[in-house]
């Protein structure tokens, strides 16, 4: 090949919807994000982030993601250390509550949280488990192996305490385990047995109702059942915490209309009703400034991507392409239903970023990563190319 | 099936979910943004609007010459938003950083942490509303305040308008004072579109004035953010200014009236009355009704109500031994009239009895009519001699109105009582001021009622009407009744309404309204002979009888009565009371031309003759252009 063949590298590498999708993403949560922040600092690091991102994207296209289906053991061990990394001693950074969920790098004032980048190194960590059974998972000894496996990180998540990304965890591994081939009877007695679980976790929790904290519970706090069912009654009950949240969610995106208010005439966004408006709320400030307009083109932008993913994993030369592809669209997915779903009271109020929205760098370095792996799948798929001779190759 | 198709439809099934998803969040955001958009619009704009009221400014008042008696002050106040906390007891509840807060501004304002506790936990107030911190509030205070604001979030300076009175405690009890409305008022339907941080009229002309006064307040329709803060201003309606009122009390009559009632208290504690506190001088205009002057003492200062007056105060201003300073005595208080209702007593002689003013009583000191048993005196123990209907009311002599009470006790037709009612005893004037009581007129009706529970009692006897005849025992009048009741006497029959308000005027002075003297409704209805004969009996009082001695060289010509009301308990052997008898007078002048009747009553001072005369001499002297002195007099009379 005396010749660079500009096309054929194209056609071979380069994905070209998920890249325009990927662009105006990162685009429209960059330019929504200033106005949201209303120029502060936080909107430079967040386009750090992007640069960050965009970086470690271009290794992970460049690497070949097949090489770390053998990569196991230290993948897992790079999972449970980003996990208990905020236990750590000098990187550490508890919050007063006790809440360990992010590190900093000491003098630079940056704060990361791990938890967002150990979702990429828990989906190529089941991905690899989960490849070996070549797409049939048909017994209840392998169902247990992987469930069990996938059950330590998060657990890791849950000691933090991060209940929001230990669901995006489960959601990764139910949607992976489906994919690479469980039976419908094992998937059955899990969600049976997790939800069984997780009520009886309920139970246990009421029975702790005032022994040791006056007035409260031991294991799941008032304030956090307050968060959980805000929504069934669309925060009627406790108008003034958790409800107050939800209402105002919903009444900035509700008086948005079908154009919005335009960028920064938001109301209920600037005079300070929406909290958290540059993070867990900032789609209450997109329905509220963009109006149903702007909402839907989000969606389209999230279906297009989720699309796009989904075809990358069907193209897959292999299972653990296909996999990875389907950990980051569960992922996804379900961050946009709880996070949207949220702040329109159709979800408990549990603090998960907004794929590509969210203020957060760890997140955003973690979803634009996220696409150099679907990237590195694409580059991998087989592919005809022309040869000299005019006859096709499958290069794989 | 291969394990590419096999995943190929497992991609699938996520690719339909997230459809699922994907559709499910675009309807419910076409619901809340498409279907319910108005109402959630509404929500957002009632989120950031807040109705706040600014108060009108207060209407001025001012004498009949405009001399200005309450007028308004500018002043600060420093609101703060309330606490979220129902008492001090829950103070623990709050953060930190807000204990901090009430602590810096409780140092900063000179209240202790538990007043800023109580004021900014009150519920009368909407939530979101500012509470009223302090007022009054020196301007060092406010420029720190303004300068640290920062460290004292949503506390915010308003300027305000507060009472002033110009002229001290001078008839306080006429203009009254104001105060922030109480949760009984806001309860009133007077003060149905009242708010809890309005300032109304608690007494005297404030309160009678309250509509007119109050104006109409501002209302601004404010945008606010989350933590309640101002953020601009949508909508401003200014608030009107109350109007004005002129009075028609002269503050010049007022304070030499107030000055002869303090010299007049004087007089009798030197003379030995030591129980003399308190007295009351009502001056009316006879031809028109008009109230000059209405004074009472002791008095207080209204100044002391302008930020809610502290507990211990108000308790020492109400305690029994406070003489009462707060009670307006010229419509609230009840004297016997005493010897100044034997004028009334010879409207019925003349007009019921048809006795001829010749007609003579021998005054012996005592008085038997209804038999041996029952003794009646007369004032001057050694008696008066013959008595005709003049010299009687000359003299002041009780044994003729002794033997008038019995041809009236005989005729059963309660005639006396019929006279008092008709020159406005036993009922209210209908002054325009709050508190005015009736009096009484004692009768058969009255007593049965009043003896109710006492049977033996119930009976109307003889001995009532004989005290009725000289104006003591029962029968009771307020001091403004008895400057009324003069004035028909004074211009020949006419009873005028007694007017306090003169006019209404806006605030660039233009008259809005002005009254016009009013006839009563009840008219005397006697005889020109009846008047005759009171009149020149009341003139020779002044040139005769016991009012010679505080006229004397008087160079205006007066009419009028003395009177010596006997209060209090008397020892059945002695005949002593327990108490010093009220001293009265009431006079008209000059008394071929009438134009003000004045009456003065001081309170456990002696005969009328020797305080209360000189107290009217000195009202006059003013109203005349005179020289205003203090004259030493004598009376012995009752």
């Amino acid at each position: 090949m005396s010749r660079f063949d500009f096309i054929g590298a194209f056609n071979r590498w380069v994905h070209p919807g998920l890249l325009v999708v990927l662009v105006l993403l990162i685009t429209y949560g960059a330019v929504f994000l200033q106005t949201a922040v209303r120029g502060d600092a936080s909107w430079m690091r967040q386009i750090q982030g992007i640069v960050l991102g965009l970086i470690l994207m271009a290794i992970a296209w460049m690497f070949d993601y097949r090489k770390l289906q053998d990569w196991l053991m230290p993948l897992f061990l790079i999972n449970i250390i980003l996990l208990i990394s905020p236990r750590l001693p000098l990187i550490g950074q508890p919050t007063a509550a006790g809440v360990y969920r992010s590190i900093g790098i000491a003098g630079t004032g940056i704060s990361l949280q791990p938890s967002e980048p150990a979702k990429i190194a828990m989906i190529l960590l089941l991905g690899a488990i989960i490849a070996r059974y070549g797409g049939s998972i048909d017994n209840w000894r392998t169902f247990g192996k992987v469930v069990g496996l996938s059950l330590i990180p998060f657990f890791a998540v849950m000691t933090q305490p991060d209940l929001g990304t230990a669901l995006v965890f489960i959601i990764i591994m139910l949607g992976m385990l489906f994919v690479g081939g469980a039976k419908a009877r094992h998937m059955t007695a899990l969600i049976v047995g997790g939800t069984a679980l997780i009520a009886l976790v309920f139970w246990a929790n009421s029975l702790t109702y005032d022994t040791v904290r006056p007035g409260d519970h031991l294991l799941i706090r008032n304030y956090q059942l307050t968060r959980l069912t805000a929504f069934l009654d669309q925060g009627a009950a406790d108008p003034h915490r958790a409800g107050y949240d939800l209402n105002q969610s919903k009444i900035a995106i509700g008086s948005g209309g079908m154009t919005g208010k335009g960028l920064g005439e938001g109301t209920q966004s600037q005079l300070d009703f929406i909290s958290e408006r540059s993070t867990d709320y900032i789609f209450s400030v997109l329905g509220e400034e963009t109006g149903f307009v702007g909402t839907t083109a989000l969606l389209g932008l999230y279906l297009a991507l989720l699309v796009i993913a989904l075809a990358i994993g069907s193209t897959s030369s292999d299972l653990y392409g296909s996999l990875l592809c389907a950990g980051i669209v569960s992922m996804w997915a379900f961050q946009i239903l709880q996070n949207i779903g949220m702040t329109m009271g159709l979800m408990p109020i549990t603090g998960i970023p907004l794929p590509f929205m969210s203020y957060g760098l760890s997140a955003i370095v973690t979803n634009i990563l996220a696409c150099g792996v679907l990237f590195s799948v694409w580059s991998r798929r087989p592919y005809l190319s022309r040869t000299r001779g005019g006859a096709h190759e499958i290069t794989v | 099936m291969t394990i590419e198709s096999r995943i190929n439809r497992r991609l699938f099934v996520l690719l339909v979910m997230v459809i699922v998803i994907v559709v499910v969040l675009a309807f419910r955001l076409w619901t809340l943004q498409i279907i319910q958009h108005d109402y959630f619009q509404n929500r957002a704009d009632n989120n950031l609007r807040r109705l706040s009221t600014t108060a009108s400014i207060r209407g001025r008042i001012f004498d009949r010459n405009g001399n200005p008696l309450v007028t308004n002050r500018p002043t600060m106040a420093v609101m703060a938003p309330a606490l979220r906390i129902k008492n001090f007891e829950e103070f623990d509840q709050l953060s930190d950083s807000q204990q901090q807060w009430v602590h810096r501004l409780a140092e900063t304002l000179d209240l202790s942490p538990e007043e800023v506790v109580a004021r900014l936990t009150t519920t009368r107030e909407g939530p979101l509303d500012l509470r009223l911190l302090a007022i009054d509030v020196p301007m060092p205070t406010v420029s720190y305040l303004v300068e640290h604001s920062n460290e004292f979030a949503g506390v915010e300076i308003e300027a305000r308008a507060v009472r002033q009175y110009p002229e001290g405690n001078l008839a306080a009890h006429v203009l009254g004072y104001a105060g922030n409305i109480s949760d009984k008022e806001l309860n009133m339907a007077a003060f149905a579109d009242y708010i809890p941080s309005d300032v109304v009229g608690k007494t005297g002309a404030e309160r009678a004035f309250e509509h007119i006064l109050q104006g109409v307040r501002g209302t601004r329709v404010l945008e606010v953010n989350a933590q309640g803060h101002l953020q601009r201003v949508i909508e401003e309606t200014e608030p009107t200014a109350g109007q004005d009122i002129y009075l028609t009390i002269c503050i010049d009559v007022s304070r030499v009236a107030q000055q002869a009632l303090a010299d007049a208290l004087r007089t009798a504690q030197s003379n030995g009355f030591t129980d003399a506190q308190a007295g009351s001088a009502v001056v009316m205009d006879v031809r028109t009704g008009e109230v000059l002057a209405m004074v009472n003492l002791p008095t207080y200062y209204p100044e002391e109500f302008i930020d809610g007056i502290p507990q211990e105060r108000w308790a020492e201003l109400t305690d029994e031994d406070s003489n009462f300073p707060l009670t307006n005595r010229a419509i609230s208080s009840m004297y016997p009239p005493a010897s100044t209702f034997k004028s009334f007593m010879t409207f019925a002689i003349v007009d019921k009895l048809h006795w001829e003013p010749s007609k003579s009583f021998r005054c012996e000191g005592t008085w038997t009519g209804f038999g041996e048993q029952w003794p009646w005196r007369c004032w001057l123990r050694t008696g008066h001699g013959w008595m005709d209907m003049y010299a009687s009311t000359i003299h002041s002599c009780d044994v003729y109105f002794y033997e008038a009470g019995r041809a009236f006790y005989l005729r059963e037709d309660e005639e006396i009582q019929a006279a008092a009612r008709a020159f406005g005893y036993g009922e209210r004037t209908g002054i325009a001021l709050p508190g005015e009581t009736r009096g009484r007129v004692p009768d058969a009706e009255w007593k049965a009622y009043w003896n109710r529970d006492f049977p033996e009692y119930r009976q109307w006897v003889p001995g009532d009407t004989v005290n009725l005849s000289i104006g003591q025992g029962d029968m009771l009048a307020t001091p403004l009744q008895l400057a009324y009741s003069h004035v028909p006497i004074a211009n020949g029959g006419t009873a005028w309404q007694p007017q306090i308000l003169h006019s209404i005027r806006d605030n660039r002075g233009e008259i809005v309204r002005e009254m016009e003297p009013t006839l009563s409704e009840n008219q005397p209805e006697f005889s020109d002979q009846a008047f005759l004969i009171v009149q020149r009996a009341l003139r020779r009082v002044i040139t005769d009888g016991t009012g010679r001695s505080a006229f004397r060289g008087f160079p205006i010509q007066v009419a009028g009565k003395t009177g010596t009301a006997e209060v209090g308990r008397r020892d059945p052997v002695t005949g002593e009371r327990d108490q010093d008898s009220h001293a009265l007078f009431v006079g008209y002048a000059p008394a071929d031309n009438p134009q003000y009747v004045a009456a003065v009553i001081i309170e456990h001072a002696g005969g009328g003759g020797a305080v209360a005369g000189p107290a009217v001499r000195q009202i006059f002297a003013h109203l005349f252009g005179q020289e205003v002195e203090l004259v030493l007099a004598t009376d012995d009379s009752r």
